[in-house]
């Protein structure tokens, strides 16, 4: 294939795979398809609800509701309404429905109404001094107040208790033509004047408006508001204005020749959308352009779009504009902030166009699924509705009037747009996840209590024993981004079974094994990453802050696992058996840099019943959900007083015993390679009367000679029949019975001399690893012995002796002195062969001279494959001169 | 105002004298006189002990005690072995000499040089060709020294010993009289613990 052709094929596979994974699914909200025209109405507003139910309001204050089911229906009119212009605001207040809206009517009395949106169809109107471009709708549990202000600069405060009540106003000495904004805590309503003269006005006294600050150009889309209170409003010559309350600003150019006919929107991310002249332009928080193209619709953007964010973690919004009264189109842009673009993703035209009343609203179908629609309506009355795989509005200020009820302030009552934090417990050896995975689906993660707090810290819902690592997304609190928070106790340990049930239960021995096998508290947070806990590790309480995305938090657990022994000795009766539990602790804060660290032993009993034993074999089954068997590790190991397990889950240890009639032990050099000198014990019990030893080497060890034997001279003395069959195996028997041994006895020492094919680091391996080299057999029948079969055999010891082998101590006498100089200056420059071999010491790996401490003396590998006894070999031997091997380490 | 200048200008004149050390007069007054210890082969040792008093001390320039000394009082601390003090002789305030000769006609010693490293004398044992000498004191490091063409010296770890001989030797040591310096730095004269005559078969 050609280079080309392979590189326009990748380009194609990477730009198809881009658009599959970046893109929205979409299809129509009814079943009957994406319109649905209301019959001789015209320039709507939409109230999107949750559920896919919305309010339709007419230009001329007719209200509707449009059913997913299909219905229509018809919730009366206001009569002396001719000119809705601004989009309505929905409020839900002593169990009732209602829309606010306010007229900007020519000729006839304009109007502030409240109409219920219930077919009672009550609806009640109050007279305003002029044309009026939206409300702000503040709702408690005992009062409801809405705001407005006029193009003759009165600002109202209504009050609503089912009725309109006596308004408050006050005067701002200029038009009004756009939506006043309430402060996050409703303590201050902020008014843009057309002129630019930003006023705050105090709600609770409502008198004596303050001139904040005054800026250029006229003011006539509406505002948005971001979490730390900052104003953003755009005038008509494009002019980007983010405003201090307190009374500072700055501003930028957009850009934008004009404002046209939408508000300013915010993102989740902060990002700042401007849209004017039919274009769109995104801006960041210092009032920097994020996308210097911008998009152009090639319309006017007659209402206020919507933000959304994709469930493929792209920002969409939604922007509907209009060419002529017969002709509008809805796009949906993709923005992109790391490159900076908005790029088109979907658009659709229409033969009308869309009024400023029918800006885009956004609610769930069903939030769970993360089913999302949005809604806007043309200027004839025909409403477009879609459902998608996004979710929004998607910021503190995405849509009109802040949140889809258009209530006009940041508003956690009245947003439907909500988001989860969720916690992950993890165990802290291998940072698994305690979900119903591994812990099943009762008593997963940790129990903790949640309460959401608003923004003035009242509480606005709790729940008790709710479960980190939770599936259900019903089951996670949820909370409004940009207002509340959410606040997490842990107090109470989750008890679970990882290992100890099911059939690995029935398999286990022994009487009551424990019901459960792990128990999990919260020990500390993640503070870094995207996944991290914003303050202190150890906090509990924790306060969560809810953002614009779903979140999820890691959290760390101190584990305690039950390690659960079971014991076996040769034995009749109840005896015969015996179990220990033993807590192994993970302490998060001393593991969590070296969870390896973390070990806990397990000791056999060999002094039981005053009688001595050894465990001859360990079964040991330790929780791992990644085994190949999905639960468990399973390792056997022989000959072992004592095992050291990590400290990763429960285990279930079978600890098997015989009766200690004798011990093998093999004592090896630290390392080996070539001609090395090994020792061969047998030590019996007491009462001993005959005695076996024999060994075979593996992996190409052979044993060249022994070098002595001897015997104890109670069994014996040198009188054993003794077999060295072949250069890898050798067997020593004494089956002559004799007087039982008064007590234990070394009754045989053999020294070997072993010749290693392959260099072999003895120290620190297991006694699985040495049978890997050599396989052992002991064996001592004691008077009177009773003895199963299995326990018919010594215990089986492998010890490493740093001092086996001295480099430089050629006479084997534990020094090296003059004498040992005095053989070597003799073959000083020969080439050694056979017994002379023992010459050529150097040079060596992993040589460690007996400095500065004698325990520091490590003889490592020869690798010299000259056989030359020269300068290299004079240097080892310089080193090691005047070396005397204390008597404490000299193998007698 | 210029009487604040005046006097920052003074603390700043006296804090760069102080840093000179023109004000550090205890340390420019002490007076030094050098000492020298001589074994009877013409080697400068250091050997601990006093002089009137001054601890006798070693530094880059040799061994000195810090006083004018005019006639000397010399008290030695560490045992000489097989020396024994010959002559004192002092140039006053200048040097102080001290002349060892042999005591004995057989024996073994260690001592350290005046540059900080090792002597090591074997006094007598001509009839002793390989010997070795175990020592309390482990040696810091370890040397070889061909004493003359049958004889070689090792030390090393706890052991200084005379074996036979690697390769060709210039050296003409008496084996009656072995005198060797050893390159093994050492702040203390090792004791000898034990002594060994090496046979050969």
């Amino acid at each position: 294939m050609k280079g080309y052709v392979r590189m326009i094929l990748v380009a194609t596979l990477l730009l198809l795979s881009t658009a599959l994974l970046a893109s929205l699914t979409i299809s129509p909200l009814w079943p009957s398809g994406n319109t649905w025209k209301v019959p001789d109405k015209t320039g709507p507003t939409i109230i999107a609800k949750a559920s896919g139910n919305m309010l339709f309001l007419s230009r001329d204050g007719a209200l509707y509701e449009l059913t997913m089911s299909g219905a229509l229906k018809s919730y009366g009119q206001v009569t002396g309404i001719t000119n809705v212009v601004a989009p309505a605001t929905y409020f839900t207040f002593g169990g009732k429905n209602y829309i606010t809206y306010v007229t900007a009517q020519g000729t006839a009395q304009n109007r502030l109404v409240v109409h219920e949106a219930s077919e009672s169809k009550k609806a009640t109107p109050t007279s305003i001094s002029s044309s009026a471009y939206g409300v702000v709708a503040q709702v408690s549990v005992t009062s409801v107040y809405i705001y407005t202000a006029t193009m003759d600069g009165t600002v109202y405060q209504v009050p609503f208790d089912g009725d309109l009540g006596s308004a408050a106003t006050v005067t701002v000495n200029a038009p009004v033509k756009i939506p006043p904004v309430l402060s996050k805590d409703g303590k201050f309503l902020y008014v843009m004047t057309q002129n630019g003269v930003l006023y705050k006005i105090e709600t609770s006294t409502f008198n004596n408006p303050d001139d904040v600050i005054t800026l250029g150009g006229e003011f006539t889309v509406p505002m948005a508001m971001d979490e730390d209170g900052y104003l953003y409003a755009l005038n008509s010559s494009g002019v980007l204005y983010k405003i201090d309350p307190s009374g500072t600003e700055r501003h930028a150019g957009t850009g934008l020749t004009s404002s046209d006919s939408a508000g300013v929107l915010i993102d989740g991310d902060g990002s700042v959308y401007v849209f004017g002249g039919g274009k769109v332009f995104v801006f960041n928080g210092v009032l920097t352009n994020m996308t210097p193209g911008g998009y152009s619709t090639g319309q006017k953007i007659t209402t206020t779009p919507a933000i959304v964010k994709g469930t493929d973690g792209v920002t969409y919004v939604i922007v509907p504009s209009s060419a002529s009264e017969s002709s509008g189109k809805i796009t949906i842009l993709a923005f992109n902030p790391t490159v900076g673009t908005l790029t088109l993703e979907r658009d659709w035209e229409m033969s009308s166009s869309f009024p400023i009343s029918a800006a885009v609203g956004v609610a769930p179908v069903n939030a769970l699924n993360g089913n999302y629609y949005f809604a806007t309506a043309t200027n004839d009355g025909t409403v477009y509705a879609w459902q998608f795989d996004a979710r929004g509005p998607y910021g503190i200020w995405a849509t009109y009037g802040q949140n889809t009820n258009h209530t006009g302030f940041i508003d956690a009552a009245a947003s439907l747009f909500k988001t989860r934090i969720k916690l992950i417990a993890k165990e802290g050896f291998n940072g698994y996840a305690l979900g119903s995975n591994f812990m099943g689906s009762q008593n997963y993660g940790l129990l903790y209590d949640a309460t959401v707090l608003n923004a003035d810290n009242t509480v606005a819902s709790s729940k008790t024993n709710l479960r980190t690592n939770e599936e259900d997304l019903s089951k996670i609190p949820e909370g409004v981004p940009g207002s509340q928070k959410l606040e997490v106790k842990f107090a109470t340990p989750t008890t679970s079974t990882l290992l100890f049930s099911g059939n690995f239960k029935d398999m286990m021995k022994g009487k009551n094994p424990p019901a459960t096998d792990s128990e999990f508290e919260f020990r500390m947070w993640q503070t870094s990453g995207s996944e991290g806990y914003e303050w202190s590790e150890t906090d509990n309480p924790a306060t969560l802050t809810y953002r614009f995305n779903d979140r999820t938090v890691n959290l760390f657990t101190d584990a305690t696992y039950t390690f659960y022994v079971y014991h076996k000795y040769p034995l009749t009766g109840s005896n015969s058996e015996a179990t220990e539990t033993i807590d192994a602790v993970f302490d998060y804060n001393t593991y969590k840099s070296n969870p390896q660290a973390a070990t806990q032993g397990a000791t056999a009993t060999l002094d039981y019943l005053s009688k001595q034993w050894y465990a001859f074999k360990w079964n040991v089954y330790q929780w791992n959900p990644e085994a190949p068997n999905g639960l468990y590790d399973y390792d056997t190991y022989n000959d072992r007083d004592s095992i050291s397990l990590p400290i990763k889950g429960p285990a279930y240890i079978e600890i098997y015993y015989a009766q200690l009639s004798s011990t093998i032990t093999l004592l090896l050099p630290d390392f080996a390679y070539g001609k090395t000198r090994a020792y061969l014990f047998l030590d019996a019990a007491t009462d001993a009367v005959t005695y076996t030893i024999e060994a075979t080497t593996l992996q190409g060890i052979t044993i060249d000679s022994v070098e002595s034997a001897v015997f104890d001279s109670n069994v014996g003395g040198y009188n054993w029949e003794s077999t060295v069959t072949t250069s890898n195996h050798l067997k020593y028997v004494f089956d002559s019975i004799q007087t039982p041994l008064p007590g234990t006895t070394r009754v045989a020492t053999l020294a070997l001399n072993l010749s290693v094919p392959q260099g072999v680091e003895f120290s620190g391996l297991n006694n699985e690893s040495f049978e890997r080299y050599f396989d052992m057999y002991g064996y001592a029948q004691l008077r009177n012995q009773q003895v199963e079969p299995e326990a018919l055999r010594a215990k089986k010891v492998y010890e490493v002796n740093h001092f086996l082998y001295v480099v430089g101590d050629f006479n084997n006498d534990f020094t090296v002195d003059m004498n040992d100089w005095n053989f070597f200056v003799d073959k000083y420059g020969e080439t050694v062969s056979g017994t002379d071999s023992i010459y050529n010491i150097g040079p060596r790996e992993r040589f460690s001279g007996p400095t500065p401490n004698y325990s520091d003396y490590r003889a490592g590998i020869l690798t010299d494959k000259t056989n030359k006894v020269d300068n290299l070999d004079l240097n080892y031997f310089a080193v090691m001169f005047g070396f005397v091997v204390p008597e404490s380490e000299r193998v007698k | 105002m210029m009487y604040k200048k005046i006097l920052l200008l003074m603390l700043a004149l006296v804090l760069v004298l102080s840093g000179c050390g023109m004000f550090n007069q205890s340390a420019a007054s002490k007076a030094r006189t050098n000492v020298y210890i001589v074994d009877p082969y013409g080697n400068n040792l250091m050997v601990d002990g006093k002089i009137n008093g001054n601890t006798i001390k070693a530094d880059a320039n040799g061994l000195y005690v810090e006083a004018a000394i005019e006639s000397a009082n010399v008290q030695l601390a560490e045992p000489l072995g097989i020396f024994k003090v010959k002559e004192i002789s002092v140039d006053p305030k200048k040097s102080v000499t001290i002349i060892l000769e042999k005591s004995t006609n057989k024996g073994m010693k260690l001592l350290r040089t005046a540059d900080g490293k090792l002597m090591f004398y074997a006094i007598g044992y001509g009839d002793t060709p390989y010997f070795q000498v175990w020592l309390k004191d482990k040696l810091s490091s370890n040397a070889m020294v061909g004493l003359n063409e049958d004889q070689m010296l090792l030390a090393g770890n706890w052991l200084i010993g005379v074996g036979k001989p690697l390769g060709t030797i210039n050296n003409t040591i008496l084996k009656d009289e072995i005198v060797v310096k050893l390159n093994i730095p050492a702040t203390k004269a090792p004791e000898i613990s034990k002594f060994e005559v090496i046979t050969v078969k």
